[in-house]
């Protein structure tokens, strides 16, 4: 299997969470009165305690034509294309107009695999999680599956992602396993 | 007259409002009059907006009586709408005597021109003046023609009844016949016509049926074939889960839930549906097994099959779903601040279920009732593969109001 893996190093693009905002906004207030090494004291504490930016993500887009992926690619080019009503209400949800099938393709590609899972995490709210990703372009917009969460007992949870990335919605789709 | 100079006082100031009352009270005049409005003449209960589905039994008419009046006001409004396509059984149940001491009094003929449209009636045979105690009979109008029939007496003796009747669409109305006892001096008239005084009460009951809906299988339980979905009640119980599920109320309330229940098979090798309460049941997932015994309709009943509802459209937003395999929690009420997916129930390649629907056939089918008309019925033992495949699937109401497979 061919894996195709970029690491975004929190430490040099950190993830601002609210909790650091705070944080940034408080040494912004003080900073002018307290000792610097105070403030940067404080924002190292809340890195640790409350804020996850140091954690790596790693974002990992699975490019090999294994079972699961076919699958996938034939989820999302149903509906892209179909007319049945349910991809046609699921497109309507989206606001994504028919594409044609052969322009569903694997994305893999480095810079924008992470990118991609930056959308995911946001869709789920979930913090910087490193994920292993099947990724579909659909026409300008994006599909991602995390490999974990298909299984057999609850078929798979699909993130649509508009051409800026940015999370549409989670769709639960239950023939993806 | 500047506005400035404009009268004062409450009296101007009627004066200048009358415009505004007067409207007011028009729209008033309006809402009070809808009271007013002719209504519709009082129909059948089965021919309510509540009933969503074709087939089923209609009760026609109950009557207690105690004087017979061919075309008697009000007959007609025990009427029901035919579709062609469909059939028909009409059953006449009851028994009615004659009061003693009561001048009876006979017509030599029905008049027909009170009875527009007659088509037929029964029972034919025998004359139904000869028979001790009186007799019992129903007429029959419908408006799209003649059609004609003959009641006969079921085996058990305590009815009459049609055989299975193609009728055309139009409406159907019937008229409980009575007729005298024998001895009763009527001359040589046709059978019925007339005012009798008369005692008893009968019962029309007219019983639609929808084409067969291919809808068959045996249940590993017992061994037997059966063929849900050309009961009417099996059908009006689905109608009834996809009511309680509220499909039309908002995500993420509460109100909405999918409901379900079990078919069982009952001692007399009927079978009957039950809606089964899931106090943990959500948009996204009830389980009518937790709960069966608690709605179980005879100590002997047997559960075949089981069937819930679908409540949500594909694209629309779906909460009180588990987490997911990594323990996301998803949205479980409006407002919760987790991610709020959509749903995707009718995604062809599932074949109508999730895979834990899907994992729930192990002792029998399972049937899923969608929102937007469909209902599957999902086979033990298949595989995964080949689900998508499923041929099982309706539309649930087609426009006879039947279910309709889907072509293969």
């Amino acid at each position: 299997m061919s894996l195709f893996t970029t690491t975004r190093d929190s430490i040099h693009e950190p993830e601002i969470t609210p909790l650091t905002r705070i944080a940034m906004n408080y040494i912004s207030l003080v900073g002018r009165r307290t000792p610097r090494i105070a403030a940067l004291f404080l924002l190292f504490s809340v890195a640790c305690i409350g804020g996850r930016p140091l954690r790596a993500q790693t974002a990992t887009c699975i490019g090999t034509a294994d079972s699961t992926s076919l699958r996938l690619q034939t989820y999302v080019r149903r509906v892209a294309a179909a007319n049945d009503e349910s991809s046609t209400r699921v497109r309507a949800m989206l606001g994504f107009a028919a594409t044609d099938p052969t322009k569903v393709v694997v994305v893999t590609d480095t810079k924008t695999c992470p990118k991609v899972l930056a959308g995911v995490n946001s869709a789920f709210k979930s913090g910087a999680v490193s994920r292993s990703l099947y990724v579909y372009l659909i026409g300008r917009n994006y599909a991602a599956f995390d490999k974990r969460e298909i299984v057999e007992s609850q078929g798979g949870a699909v993130i649509f992602l508009d051409s800026r990335f940015v999370p549409l919605k989670i769709v639960l789709a239950p023939s993806v396993y | 007259m500047s506005t400035d100079q404009a009268p004062r006082g409450p009296r101007a100031r009627r004066a200048r409002n009358w415009p505004v009352a007067t409207l007011c009270a028009l729209a008033l005049g309006v809402i009070a009059s809808c009271d007013r409005l002719p209504t519709a003449p009082t129909l059948s209960p089965d021919l309510s907006p509540r009933r969503l589905i074709g087939g089923g039994s209609y009760t026609l008419g109950v009557r207690t009586t105690t004087t017979v009046n061919y075309g008697s006001e009000g007959w007609k409004n025990t009427g029901i709408q035919t579709r062609a396509g469909l059939t028909y059984v009409i059953r006449v149940t009851g028994s009615v005597t004659a009061s003693p001491n009561t001048e009876l009094g006979c017509f030599d003929s029905i008049n027909w021109s009170t009875v527009p449209d007659m088509g037929s009636y029964g029972p034919a045979e025998p004359a139904p003046r000869d028979q001790p105690g009186g007799y019992l009979g129903v007429a029959i109008a419908l408006d799209s023609g003649a059609s004609s029939f003959t009641l006969r007496k079921t085996a058990d003796g305590t009815a009459w009844e049609s055989d299975t009747l193609p009728l055309a669409t139009g409406t159907l109305w019937a008229l409980r016949l009575s007729g005298p006892p024998a001895g009763t001096n009527c001359g040589d008239s046709p059978p019925g016509g007339g005012f009798y005084a008369l005692s008893g009460s009968s019962t029309i009951t007219v019983t639609e049926f929808c084409p067969p809906s291919q809808d068959q299988w045996v249940a590993p339980a017992d061994g037997r074939t059966y063929r849900p979905l050309d009961d009417p009640a099996i059908r009006q119980a689905f109608e009834d889960a996809m009511v309680a599920s509220n499909p039309d109320s908002l995500p993420g309330t509460g109100k909405r839930k999918e409901t379900g229940g079990i078919i069982w098979r009952m001692p007399d090798g009927s079978i009957k549906a039950t809606l089964v309460p899931d106090p943990n049941a959500t948009e996204c997932h009830t389980d009518p097994f937790t709960q069966m015994d608690s709605v179980k309709p005879d100590p002997q009943a047997i559960p075949l099959a089981s069937y819930h509802t679908h409540p949500s459209y594909d694209g629309e937003d779906i909460y009180g779903c588990s987490p997911t395999p990594t323990g996301q929690r998803l949205a479980q009420r409006l407002g919760d601040g987790l991610p709020v997916p959509a749903a995707a129930p009718n995604d062809s390649a599932a074949g109508g279920g999730s895979p834990a629907d899907w994992a729930s056939t192990a002792s029998g089918p399972a049937y899923t009732i969608t929102k937007n008309n469909v209902v599957y019925r999902l086979d033990p033992n298949v595989p995964r593969a080949q689900r998508g495949n499923n041929r099982n699937r309706w539309i649930r109401r087609n426009l006879l109001g039947c279910p309709g497979m889907f072509p293969v």
